[in-house]
């Protein structure tokens, strides 16, 4: 990046000169995990992992309902992030994993997100925030996020 | 259509049928798939910060605070070092508003912030890594504090008082907002601190006309020591004398020193005293200002009278435009030799010389 300065005559005003700034900040997904192990116990393994099963979920994977729909699914969360969706029985659920029963609803993704704005109601631009941001994860797509707080 | 016996247009018969034949061509481009995987970025322990805000130098311009994602940090300018964080007592809690107190070896007054306890102010010194928590100070929501100048360990402490903020509303302390003055004692460097907190007496609201209503373009400074007040508000600096203390109707004398025709934020530094009509004054040095997002310099003594104004054919006579993709945060050092301001991940800054 090039920045200058036009220097008058009188030589009044000097060059402009620049340098960067790299400061870095710790991301929310740091902060919910440092939470998370706050309050999960150390003796119990997988209490960080949660598993939704009995769900409708829908892939963005190829682009085409037909195979990306997964009826009867399962989806694992752990540290924040998506760590496996698949058909009830093809999908491994950790021992000490908190499940729920989803009982046919769609599952949402992007867990952590949604626990964050639980008490704000979910508005249709969030959702459709949640929905970039899960296409732009490779995740997958909520259709009904009302589902997770009857859940 | 046809006109009826009052002249008005009505239907001049049946609607006819007009035939046509449309071709209509679609041509749906590919959908667009993103090939960046952004999710190691995403979940990343750590982001890095590009924007900036609450811009302050030191007395010569050698080191700078600022405020990124609720922390505050001092840079060292012209080295490649990274910037430090100014020592806090709370390092989860969210700063802001840093600025040196001149004088000393690096200290730094900054705000912390907490929604139950609203504004608190910190001393931070950046060497020995010490803070003191300044005490006193009522409940409320404040910004740009600020200490004054001189040689020793007693000081002016100024800040603003808001009304409210989006974020906790403007339903409890809003009252008696403005400017704020109170005495401070620094703590002696040398001698062993006995104590952590610094209390503040005599605090005063300061009569003013403030304009509260842009919180981005608000600063307060100190300028001969503790003799007067540079404020700086939305398109406008002023300066108030606090030396001579209140008129018979308890108002300081105010004085804007530049203001702006459609700048958002005008800085003017240093502010040298002169006499009128045997009485003590201010005058503009040199005035920067932000216009149309970029960033203009001009002389004081090119100074119309009017307000400063970047517009070809309709500009304050001798402007320069410093900036080439903008800026915001404009600030001067202390000495007025430096002026800095903010673009992105960028700090600039330029000498202006004798």
């Amino acid at each position: 990046m090039l920045h200058y300065v036009d220097v008058k005559s009188s030589g009044e005003v000097s060059s402009t000169k620049w340098e960067e700034v790299k400061v870095l900040f710790e991301s929310d997904v740091t902060r919910l995990k440092k939470d998370i192990k706050a309050i999960t116990s150390k003796d119990s393994l997988n209490a960080d992992v949660v598993a939704i099963v009995n769900a409708s979920v829908l892939t963005m994977q190829a682009g085409k309902f037909e195979s990306d729909f997964i009826d009867n699914g399962i989806l694992l969360y752990q540290d924040g992030e998506i760590s496996a969706v698949g058909k009830s029985g093809s999908v491994d659920i950790p021992t000490g994993a908190h499940v729920i029963n989803a009982q046919g609803g769609t599952a949402p993704s992007l867990f952590w997100f949604m626990r964050y704005s639980l008490t704000f109601r979910f508005s249709r631009a969030y959702c459709s925030w949640v929905y970039r941001r899960t296409r732009s994860l490779g995740g997958v797509y909520v259709t009904n996020t009302y589902h997770l707080l009857g859940a | 259509m046809k006109e009826d016996s009052r002249g008005e247009k009505v239907s001049g018969g049946d609607p006819e049928i007009i035939p046509y034949k449309a071709s209509i061509e679609k041509r749906l481009a590919e959908t667009g798939r993103p090939s960046t995987d952004i999710r190691r970025t995403e979940l990343a322990d750590k982001q890095r910060v590009y924007a900036f805000k609450g811009l302050k130098a030191d007395t010569t311009g050698e080191n700078v605070v600022f405020q990124a994602a609720g922390a505050t940090y001092l840079q060292k300018v012209g080295s490649s070092s990274s910037p430090t964080r100014i020592p806090v007592l709370d390092p989860s809690a969210a700063y802001y508003s840093p600025s040196f107190v001149p004088n000393t070896s690096q200290a730094v007054l900054q705000a912390k912030w907490s929604e139950s306890n609203f504004t608190s102010f910190e001393l931070g010194y950046t060497e020995t890594k010490t803070v003191y928590q300044i005490v006193g100070i009522p409940l409320g929501r404040y910004i740009s504090p600020t200490i004054s100048g001189g040689s020793g360990e007693s000081r002016k402490l100024a800040f603003i008082r808001l009304p409210g903020d989006p974020l906790t509303g403007d339903i409890v302390e809003t009252r008696n907002t403005g400017i704020y003055v109170a005495d401070i004692t620094l703590p002696q460097q040398n001698a062993q601190s006995v104590s952590s907190v610094i209390t503040v007496s005599n605090l005063q609201l300061i009569p003013s006309d403030i304009r509260l209503w842009e919180v981005s373009r608000l600063s307060l400074q100190f300028i001969h020591g503790s003799s007067a007040l540079l404020l700086q508000d939305y398109s406008r600096t002023s300066v108030i004398e606090l030396a001579s203390g209140p008129d018979q109707f308890g108002e300081y004398s105010q004085e804007a020193l530049a203001t702006g025709k459609t700048a958002p934020q005008v800085t003017v530094s240093p502010v040298i005293s002169n006499k009128k009509n045997g009485k003590a004054g201010y005058a503009v040095h040199d005035a920067a200002f932000l216009d149309f997002y970029h960033v203009y310099y001009v002389s004081g003594s090119n100074l119309d009278g009017e307000p400063l104004r970047s517009k070809p054919g309709d500009s304050t006579p001798g402007i320069q435009r410093l900036s080439l993709d903008g800026g915001h945060d404009l600030t001067w050092s202390g000495d007025g030799k430096r002026l800095f301001w903010l673009l992105g991940k960028l700090i600039h800054l330029i000498s202006i010389t004798s």
